[in-house]
């Protein structure tokens, strides 16, 4: 047998020889993924959308075969509640497709990574599936817990939160390193629908190994009077590209965005984000903070759209980094695109370091400089935590960053 | 040797000479005040002191009892047992009270040794009554966004709760309404004791009503320049500094 290759027709005809059960549609879903993917031109000199990235450190020839899919993906805590449903793609896919029938309707976000989305549209196997009926509400999170698959072998989860009108849940997202052979890769594509005033809180915790690969793809799209609420603690991986896409689509959306990311070694950070006001009295908030430690290097580049029938928009849109020590980087490009006239927006990005009159202010207090540094760092990151809704889910992540800084 | 003892001490910044030969000993037990004109030197004597990594010495000593505190880091000077409250203290948004003071107590055990959170609490509450502090205030930023007022107490907060061998407070009066004054004042009498030492850096001798020293110390060009009793603060207030600075340069 040749060795595995995405660049081999093979490949996919293999794999859809083996899944020949399917429904027919989503067959069809898979094949027209497949072949838009194989048209994808091989080189593209200079695209925007990967400014400042090594997009090499996302290479696709280092992949060599599928994960297991029963074992990358786990749900933690199921819902109980009459009118949630919290189950697994592989799971439904043979008695109830019409559940999932809303996954090929709605598009990733199109960041940049269009090779990762298209090989997961074709090669997911699993994937959460979140639905919540209109009105249903539960008081405690379901909880998914996405594994890091042993080295060379790429996960594909495509997973989709569809919440009826006034629905309200919230979820964690668990992402963990594989426990005997790191070195993973995991493509994740989430597709999030809000019906009229639905409510989202989700929280995610990245703590993947230091020599695996993630590709996160997030289009999250809220209707009138919907809110979305969604803070994501990246602890891990080697390198992690985030794409993430906020539509406001309903009048009266409201889209609330933060992200934590604490870079150590020569860990990468790739994060791309669009706000996209489609309807008027919408508001949007997203705030990314980022240390960078050692070689660590963080990019953040994000877009706030403003369409023209969007009048009476709030958004906001901020990266702030800290460098610990003197071999980090961080590079910012904020972005507005504002067609309506009625706008309050504003975009900010800023890089700094350790003031040394703070450092030594802790370190009279007996502080050592490490640990002082460590302290300010934390309260760096505390701001977007602060936006986590769920009291308890708050709490969990904050202990969790302030026990990644220890080790 | 139970005292803070500064011999003939002298610092630069920038190459710039701030501290000029200056001598000064504090036992334990005793009060001292600091006063002299703006620019003479008088924070920049608190910072030497507490190893602030921007001055050179250039020549003198400083003992912390039996230990020499120049050339260490800030942290192991803490740790030996001196407290400086600061003029300007720093905010530092997201690093809460509580936390902080804990580091602060945590970098001072001993390996295996840990700090319970209950007693840990209960201890820190009963300070801020003390001090009159909304218990909010422990999960607040430090400093973040406090009035002057507000930063003031939280130093001396921070000196209770790490009960150190010598103080020193750098303008803690100034910014503070008499109501806080006499708070603050009550807060730092309650820490005066045969094993501890104080060195209160003032400009009004309205603190000094408050906390008595035992000895005042004119501080002028980087040097004392005069040293009494309770009565010269008096004086001062009365006549300004430049007598004392003619005097000297008499000498
Ligand atoms: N970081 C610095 N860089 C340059 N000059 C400095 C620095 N720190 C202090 N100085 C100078 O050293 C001198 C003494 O300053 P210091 O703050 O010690 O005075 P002070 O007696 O505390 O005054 P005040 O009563 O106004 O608080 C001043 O001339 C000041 O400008
Ligand atoms: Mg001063």
């Amino acid at each position: 047998m040749p060795p595995f290759s995405f660049d081999q027709p093979q490949t996919f005809e293999l794999f859809a020889e083996g899944r020949s059960w399917e429904p027919g549609w989503l067959a069809d879903y898979r094949k027209e993924c497949w072949e838009q993917f194989s048209n994808l031109p091989k080189r593209v000199l200079k695209d925007e959308r990967w400014r400042f990235s090594p997009r090499a450190r996302f290479g696709l020839t280092k992949i060599d075969g599928l994960a297991n899919a029963k074992e990358s993906l786990l749900i933690e805590s199921a819902s109980t509640v009459d009118g949630i449903s919290f189950d697994l793609l592989d799971r439904l896919i043979l008695d109830q497709a019409h559940s999932i029938s809303l996954l090929p309707k709605i598009s990733g976000p199109n960041l940049g990574a269009d090779d990762y989305s298209l090989l997961t549209g074709a090669f997911a196997e699993t994937g959460f599936i979140l639905r919540a009926q209109a009105s249903a509400r539960s008081d405690d999170p379901v909880i998914i817990e996405h594994r890091e698959p042993e080295a060379g072998k790429i996960a594909f989860h495509h997973n989709l939160i569809e919440l009826e009108a006034h629905a309200e849940v919230t979820l964690i997202e668990k992402f963990t390193a594989h426990p005997r052979n790191p070195g993973g890769h995991i493509s994740n594509l989430l597709k999030v629908r809000l019906g009229e005033g639905a409510r989202l809180n989700r929280v995610v915790l990245q703590e993947c190994s230091q020599s695996s690969s993630l590709v996160q793809m997030e289009n999250f799209i809220v209707g009138k009077n919907a809110n979305l609420n969604t803070v994501s603690l990246h602890l891990g991986s080697g390198q992690s590209r985030i794409e993430s896409k906020g539509v406001l689509q309903g009048e009266g959306a409201n889209f609330d965005y933060g992200s934590v990311y604490l870079g150590r070694n020569d860990q990468l950070f790739d994060q791309r984000t669009i706000q996209v006001h489609e309807a008027p009295h919408c508001t949007s908030n997203l705030l990314c903070k980022n240390v960078l430690c050692n070689q660590s290097k963080s990019i953040f580049s994000g877009l706030i759209k403003v369409e023209e029938k969007a009048q009476h928009t709030d958004a906001y849109q901020t990266n702030r980094n800290l460098l610990l020590g003197s071999e980090g980087k961080a590079d910012s490009l904020p972005g507005l695109e504002i067609l309506a006239n009625e706008v309050k927006c504003s975009h900010g990005a800023t890089t700094s370091r350790i003031d040394p009159q703070d450092l030594f202010y802790l370190q009279s207090r007996g502080i050592t400089s490490e640990k002082s540094e460590k302290l300010i760092a934390l309260g760096f990151l505390n701001e977007p935590l602060m936006g986590i809704n769920d009291k308890n889910s708050r709490e969990w992540a904050m202990q969790c960053l302030e026990s990644s800084f220890a080790s | 040797m139970n005292s803070l003892k500064i011999d003939n001490l002298q610092a630069s910044i920038d190459d710039k000479s701030i501290l000029r030969g200056l001598s000064l000993e504090i036992p334990k037990g005793e009060v001292h005040a600091i006063m002299g004109p703006n620019g003479s030197g008088k924070s920049t004597l608190a910072k030497v002191l507490s190893g602030h990594p921007d001055y050179e010495v250039t020549g003198g000593t400083a003992t912390l009892d039996d230990d020499s505190l120049l050339g260490l880091e800030p942290d192991e000077i803490s740790r030996l047992g001196l407290f400086l409250a600061f003029q300007y203290p720093m905010e530092v948004p997201g690093v809460s009270i509580a936390n902080f003071i804990r580091a602060a107590l945590n970098a001072r055990l001993k390996e295996g040794e840990k700090i319970k959170a209950v007693e840990y609490y209960k201890d820190l509450y009963a300070h801020m009554d003390d001090l009159g502090m909304d218990r909010k205030f422990t999960s607040r930023s430090l400093n973040d966004g406090f009035s002057g007022g507000e930063k003031k107490r939280c130093e001396i907060l921070q000196m209770s709760m790490l009960s150190p061998k010598y103080a020193i407070l750098d303008e803690t009066d100034s910014g503070l309404d008499i109501d806080a004054l006499r708070v603050v004042s009550d807060g730092v009498n309650r820490m005066r004791n045969p094993e501890r030492g104080i060195l209160v850096i003032t400009h009004y001798q309205r603190l000094l009503d408050y906390i008595v020293p035992d000895y005042v110390h004119v501080m002028s060009e980087g040097k004392i320049v005069r040293t009494g009793g309770k009565e010269l603060a008096l004086e001062l207030e009365d006549r300004g500094y430049d007598w004392i600075k003619q005097e000297a340069v008499a000498s």
